[in-house]
């Protein structure tokens, strides 16, 4: 992460539209759940790790969440609440994992991590809001669709960073 | 005032009449109502995750026996109490679901910094849109998606303003019926005048 003083705003509303034209994707993908997601939208959170810098980040962070919820109605419902507590949790780990152990951690790594701190936030936000001691029966399938997707989209980004010219332009 | 907030200040105002609500027929009937409220707005309804969410909450709720013993299921009790509990708290969400829906049926816009990032992103989310379906060949991937970004990047951002018309009397009649409609809603409940189904 670079620091700059100036949040470059067009920079982080172009991300966040990618967020957002990825979750209208995966909207479309029927769910068992209502906050149960697939995690599309986070891709353009997991590359902009190296474009961003952390002030830049938090925003882009925020934008996704917004976003989503105003293009889904969402905004004043409890399903806003499972996204900004999961969104919050998952870039505070990824953050961290990306900026202390940078080289030692790939994209596929920090992408679990982000997805289990996500899909844990909003495990024990269900606890309370919806299923109180019943969520733990809905932990262990929300917690394995989390790793599956999050190596799948650890392995998509990393892929991205390396192939992208539209990445190298703006690095 | 501007149609968009009018619904924003209604939405905020009726909010409590649903979160409060403790009277089971009074929130079934608030949720229909908001149901029928956001569908009026264009809004889609869709039963299936409705059902989805009404029958897991009650079903995790089952877990925790509550009052009376309807029946067991092997050594499963099903209580009364649990389940009118979990529907309670279903049809609460599914009620502030459809209200958040309403709520921003108008594009509602943000002030400051962050109002003028969110009508960023949605110009550029636009954008995407259009250039996604110009793209004709998406395999590989990336390198469809790439593209797609470096067209986008070549574009200044134009932001179109969104402005939403003024409220006319009669929107401002109809959105405080809502409000009022929830309310009376809330006080039939609190005061028992609707029957006490738990």
């Amino acid at each position: 992460m670079t620091p700059r003083s100036k949040p470059r705003i067009e920079f982080v509303a172009l991300l966040a539209a990618c967020a957002l034209f990825l979750s209208t994707i995966e909207y479309l993908i029927p769910k068992p759940l209502p906050f149960m997601r697939l995690g599309l939208a986070n891709l353009p959170l997991i590359i902009a790790l190296g474009l961003l810098s952390w002030k830049e980040y938090l925003l882009l962070a925020l934008l996704k969440v917004l976003g989503q919820a105003l293009i889904s109605g969402t905004i004043f419902s409890y399903i806003f609440l499972f996204s900004l507590a999961g969104t919050t949790a998952s870039i505070l780990i990824m953050l961290l994992l990306y900026n202390v152990l940078k080289k030692r951690v790939s994209l596929i790594g920090i992408s679990i991590a982000g997805a289990m701190a996500s899909n844990i936030a909003q495990l024990l936000l269900s606890r309370y809001l919806l299923f109180g001691e019943a969520a733990k029966l809905v932990a262990p399938p929300f917690l394995i669709v989390g790793l599956v997707t999050s190596i799948i989209l650890g392995v998509f980004a990393q892929q991205f960073i390396a192939k992208s010219r539209w990445y190298k332009g703006v690095q | 005032m501007s149609i968009a907030n009018v619904r924003l200040l209604a939405g905020l105002l009726a909010l409590p009449s649903i979160l409060f609500q403790r009277n089971f027929l009074a929130v079934i009937i608030q949720c229909l109502y908001v149901i029928v409220v956001a569908v009026s707005y264009s809004r889609r309804f869709k039963l299936l995750p409705n059902l989805i969410l009404l029958f897991s909450v009650s079903l995790a709720h089952l877990l925790q026996p509550n009052g009376l013993l309807l029946f067991s299921i092997g050594k499963f009790p099903i209580t009364l109490g649990a389940l009118t509990l979990g529907a309670h708290k279903a049809f609460t969400l599914i009620s502030l679901l459809y209200l958040s829906h309403y709520m921003v049926t108008a594009r509602p816009k943000f002030p400051g910094l962050l109002g003028q990032l969110i009508s960023l992103q949605f110009y550029f989310f636009e954008q995407i849109r259009e250039v996604w379906q110009s793209i004709k060949v998406k395999r590989p991937l990336i390198g469809a998606i790439d593209e797609m970004l470096l067209k986008i990047s070549l574009e200044s951002a134009k932001v179109a303003e969104h402005s939403s018309p003024r409220a006319s009397p009669k929107e401002l009649l109809f959105n405080a019926f809502h409000v009022v409609a929830l309310w009376t809603l809330f006080f039939l409940g609190y005061y028992s005048i609707l029957p006490i189904l738990n």
